[in-house]
């Protein structure tokens, strides 16, 4: 057990030293000023190549916040309706639909994004290309929608029947009850299952790169094209050069650590919060 | 113990010619109560008064459905998918419990419960009294008084006064027991059923509990479940036994407790009573 444990923990320094010994060539040179000063990314520019990987560190921090932020009333409000409202058979029959949707390859998503949300877009605000920050989010929402959603019910479910009689108990209603006392209780737990999707989210590579526009630029509007780091480096791996490659790790290093940073941010509030309030 | 009950003021449309087991009037009338869980039987046609403003002990041995009839009279049985309730609970005024349309949740405010195992929320001490207070219609700017008032009855206020913002699952269990005795006294119900509220505690903690319980006595009506005939015996003013007969839960024997206690009818509440069984 003990090995097994710091295998997984091995495997992620394993993964951050590769990138590392990637990029080096790159940070070596002196370019990693250049990735937060520069506003362009034109890499592979003989003449004037520029580095700046900003735009596209905000896109993809964006889409995933955007993402989230879509997806978790909704979620939520899916696992409330799930554990206190819905017919058993239904609430079964959802869950399977959800569990289902987890399978869902992210290029289906992507496929699904362009064909259907780019075109609602487009109806929605015409003279826009549809490919855009919103449509990243709403496709990623999807995506993380069934992990919230089953995270959420599953921390609702964990709420100890006690508390329930308590406060059915006092004559409380239903509504009442899964506000003041479910939902408090089960925070932790819901946000053990946002923390999951922000980072299954902010990686997401494949329906990003479809619907998302791949103009690295920072957005003035919902509807401008973006470009988030995953994209980048998808996109361009393949033909990039050695200085060019070695900018690439760099900027997936980058994602990493932003990630890292906000993981660990995320659970030490957590564990910070008032320790009262239990959950998973 | 068994003092003359008080007489208290009480509404005129109680049930004329109620057969009394002691002198008070009944505050709640259950008559042929059954509880059956999924087809078992785990209660059968019991019919009882609890009188108003005394102290009801109900005891017997553990599986005899004490806790399924204290239940009943709250309707916390509702909870309990399969369970199927039969017969009829009155409240004094009227108020049929066991009707399908009653209003539950204004019922169970004034027919307020306490578990065995304290069960408060685990928020602040003020939320404890925030949430149902705000449910049952009070506005915000009474609830202060109201949380001051009831915990100063259960003798906790100047331990938590001023920590009313902090966590109330840091208190002691003795404490933990007191605030949801608190909780359920805040909602001013006319009856407050205990369901073993002292066999989670340590003797001392249990020892302040039952006085408190017995302090209330006159107040409003109580309906304990206890385990401690010792204690059943210093607080009760009348008692019933609850044994199982053919499989179902059943009341053998009920009456003011001295009598009960002393010259029990039924052979198996006597020997239960004296120790030699249960
Ligand atoms: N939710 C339930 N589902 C099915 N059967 C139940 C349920 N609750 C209680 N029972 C059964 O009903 C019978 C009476 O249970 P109840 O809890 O009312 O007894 P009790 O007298 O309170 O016992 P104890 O002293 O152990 O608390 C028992 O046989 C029990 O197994
Ligand atoms: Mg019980």
């Amino acid at each position: 057990m003990g090995l097994l444990a710091l295998v997984a923990g091995g495997m992620v320094l394993l993964i951050i030293g590769y990138l590392l010994t990637n990029a080096w060539p790159a940070i070596q040179a002196g370019r990693l000023g250049g990735f937060f000063t520069d506003t362009k990314w034109q890499p592979g520019s003989q003449r004037d190549p520029r580095f700046g990987v900003v735009s596209m560190l905000t896109a993809s921090f964006l889409v995933t916040f955007l993402a989230v932020a879509l997806a978790l009333p909704v979620g939520l409000a899916c696992a409330i309706f799930h554990r206190f409202y819905a017919p058993p058979v239904l609430e079964r029959w959802n869950r399977r639909m959800l569990e289902l949707l987890i399978g869902v390859p992210a290029v289906v998503f992507g496929f699904w994004g362009l064909m259907v949300v780019v075109p609602l877009l487009i109806r929605l605000a015409p003279g826009t290309p549809g490919q855009s920050l919103l449509a990243g989010s709403i496709v990623l929402g999807f995506m993380i929608l069934p992990i919230i959603t089953l995270t959420s019910q599953a921390a609702l479910q964990a709420v100890p029947a006690a508390q329930l009689q308590a406060a059915a108990g006092l004559g409380m209603g239903r509504a009442r009850t899964i506000w003041c006392v479910v939902l408090p209780a089960a925070k932790g737990g819901i946000g053990t299952g946002v923390l999951l999707a922000l980072a299954r989210a902010i990686g997401e590579t494949m329906a990003v790169v479809l619907v998302c526009g791949n103009i690295p630029q920072i957005p003035k509007s919902l509807f401008d094209p973006v470009r988030p780091i995953t994209s980048t480096i998808a996109l361009e791996m393949g033909y990039a050069t050695a200085s060019h490659k070695a900018l690439l790790f760099c900027a997936g290093l980058i994602l990493v650590l932003c990630t890292a940073l906000l993981v660990g941010w995320i659970s030490f509030r957590r564990a910070d919060s008032d320790p009262g309030t239990g959950g998973a | 113990m068994n003092a003359p009950s008080i007489s208290l003021p009480f509404p005129a449309d109680v049930p004329a010619g109620s057969p009394a087991t002691g002198d008070a009037t009944a505050c709640l009338r259950v008559t042929g109560l059954t509880v059956q869980y999924r087809g078992f039987t785990a209660l059968r046609d019991i019919t009882i008064d609890i009188p108003e403003g005394e102290i009801t002990a109900l005891v017997g041995p553990s599986g005899c459905g004490k806790s399924s009839f204290l239940h009943s009279l709250n309707r916390l049985t509702d909870l309990v998918p399969g369970c199927r309730v039969t017969g009829s609970i009155h409240l004094a005024d009227g108020t049929e419990v066991t009707h399908p349309k009653a209003d539950v949740l204004t019922l169970r405010g004034r027919v307020g419960i306490v578990f065995q195992r304290p069960n408060p929320f685990p928020q602040s001490i003020r939320r404890n009294f925030e949430i149902p207070l705000r449910e049952h219609g009070w506005s915000k700017e009474d609830i202060p008084d109201r949380m001051e008032t009831v915990l100063r009855q259960v003798g906790l206020w100047n331990e938590v006064h001023d920590r009313l913002h902090k966590s109330a699952i840091a208190l002691s269990g003795g404490q933990l027991q007191r605030l949801c005795i608190a909780r359920a006294l805040a909602l001013e119900p006319a009856v407050i059923l205990f369901d073993e509220p002292c066999s989670a505690l340590d003797p001392l903690a249990s020892g302040v509990v039952e006085d408190l319980i017995h302090s209330l006595r006159g107040q409003l009506t109580i309906v304990i479940v206890t385990h401690n005939l010792a204690q059943a015996r210093r607080i009760a003013d009348h008692a019933a036994v609850f044994w199982v007969r053919d499989g179902a839960g059943t009341m053998v024997e009920h009456g003011p407790a001295a009598r009960v206690f002393s010259s029990p009818a039924d052979p198996d509440a006597g020997l239960y009573l004296s120790g030699a069984r249960g």
